[in-house]
């Protein structure tokens, strides 16, 4: 495939698409220019459908692959393409809204999910118990403000120390917010550059 | 090894089987140990609360099967309130697992029967849109344009009473993100709630619900419901105890027993340390 093709055409239409929806989103536009931007946020809803299909094409070329090779694992692979298949095919066949494909959703996925969410709870107790040892100055301050928060957090805990929501209502909209609205200007700011390289056909990683 | 070095590095199944007995046990024989309301529940609630009941919502419900277990609770409670107030309301989905746990929170709650017997005139439910924030932003922008002018059911939405006049995001009067999927949320504000500046009310996991705090200091979202204390404190508003305050004697006994196993492990470790002790 020629450079042109490859490179030059998709970041033309990147650029062009990102200039039309940020000059939209900025400034007062006529409606005829609404009609066009709305257009091409159809395209997305349109992309992103079918980027669900080119999933589940990657997920059998990647897992298809190890079951043919038996690798390490296969078994699990197979049961991932079993399962997407029988998905794609009732779902094909009955429709989202059938009793078989509603059976296969809420015995197939949704228990497994919550029980596998659940878990991590527990998980997380015994974590936060390893964890939370004080052995250097940062840990104290960590485990001071967690304790707080934490205590707060409980149902019962401002009815038993009724300075705790206090506390917490400061290091939640002093200390918390600061450093939240830090990380999201970063990481907007990142966003930003990352998406300057990309149109300027620096960076390539959103393109591969 | 001493006691103390027992108890430090005591087995992760001892820590599991004390707290399933603590998680079990006042689910099968509730305390009723007192809950207090955080003030940014009193805003929620009231807020609704001071609608007019020819409010148009934006019912963003984008729930999800992994987290459903904690903001499912606050999600089944404002839906309730918000058909109790009798708002018009367009739900909607960017998640793809939103439609089948949306008609189950209606089923759960009693109120499946009234959304069809309205369906169209109050309430209309738009599906699955992909994409989630181009999906978001989409529907900000055009709705027909986004759902390609037909409703879940296969309507057309110019069909639907409900529909006449209602097109972007500038047309709704309040956004309610009744969400599962927390993150989802920010999407909405981004994309509807700052472009029309109306407000939006989420419902974040309480794992994350402090990285919302800025958006409320900045006034770019009105209020949160946090996790299943907040969902809590709303059903007690609401005086309408359910799952949720149930639920609250476990989450205090967690809580307890979390604080006694990090204070207890850091004075173990503490007299370990200076006084000597093996």
């Amino acid at each position: 495939m020629s450079v042109t093709l490859k490179k030059h055409v998709p970041i033309g239409i990147m650029l062009i698409l990102t200039i039309v929806l940020m000059v939209e989103y900025f400034f007062v536009v006529p409606d005829s220019y609404i009609v066009v931007t709305n257009e091409a946020k159809s395209f997305t809803v349109v992309i992103a459908a079918f980027a669900m299909a080119l999933g589940a094409f990657n997920i059998l070329q990647m897992h298809g692959k190890k079951v043919v090779e038996k690798k390490s694992g296969w078994k699990y692979s197979a049961w991932i393409i079993t399962v997407m298949v029988i998905f794609i095919v009732v779902g094909l066949v009955g429709g989202s809204k059938s009793y078989w494909f509603v059976w296969l959703w809420e015995c197939l996925l949704r228990q497994p999910d919550a029980t596998s969410y659940s878990l991590i709870g527990f998980v997380a107790i015994y974590s936060i118990y390893m964890a939370f040892r004080i052995d250097s100055r940062e840990i104290l301050y960590f485990t001071c403000i967690w304790v707080i928060s934490f205590a707060a957090n409980a149902p019962i805990g401002p009815l038993v120390f009724p300075w705790l929501p206090g506390v917490q209502g400061w290091l939640k909209m002093v200390p918390n917010s600061a450093a939240t609205r830090g990380f999201y200007i970063a990481t907007a700011l990142s966003a930003i550059v990352i998406g300057i390289r990309t149109l300027i056909g620096r960076t390539r990683a959103g393109m591969e | 090894m001493s006691l103390s070095d027992k108890l430090l590095n005591i087995q992760e199944k001892y820590i599991y089987i004390v707290l399933a007995v603590l998680l079990i046990f006042p689910l099968l024989k509730p305390l009723g140990l007192p809950i207090t309301i955080e003030d940014i529940t009193y805003t929620y609630y009231e807020g609704i609360e001071a609608l007019p009941s020819d409010t148009l919502i934006l019912a963003p419900h984008d729930a999800s099967t992994g987290t459903e277990m904690e903001i499912g609770l606050s999600s089944h409670i404002v839906i309730k309130h918000l058909f109790r107030k009798g708002f018009d309301i367009v739900f909607c989905t960017i998640c793809a697992s939103g439609p089948p746990i949306f008609f189950e929170t209606l089923k759960a709650e009693g109120l499946y029967e009234q959304f069809m017997d309205d369906y169209g005139t109050k309430y209309v439910y738009l599906d699955f849109i992909a994409g989630e924030e181009a999906g978001a932003a989409s529907i900000a922008a055009s709705i027909r344009v986004a759902t390609g002018g037909k409703d879940y059911f296969g309507n057309d939405l110019d069909s639907l009473p409900l529909m006449q006049g209602v097109d972007s995001g500038g047309d709704f009067d309040v956004v309610v993100a009744t969400d599962e999927h927390s993150l989802l949320s920010v999407m909405w504000m981004n994309q509807v709630a700052i472009p029309y500046d109306i407000p939006i009310y989420c419902n974040p996991l309480a794992a994350v619900g402090s990285t919302f705090w800025p958006y409320i200091d900045a006034g770019q979202m009105t209020a949160m419901l946090i996790g299943a204390k907040g969902a809590a404190g709303y059903e007690i508003l609401m005086n309408d105890p359910g799952p949720a305050a149930a639920n609250m004697d476990a989450q205090t006994f967690v809580h307890v027993y979390l604080l006694i196993l990090v204070l207890g492990a850091n004075v173990l470790l503490g007299i370990k340390k200076y006084g000597g002790v093996e």
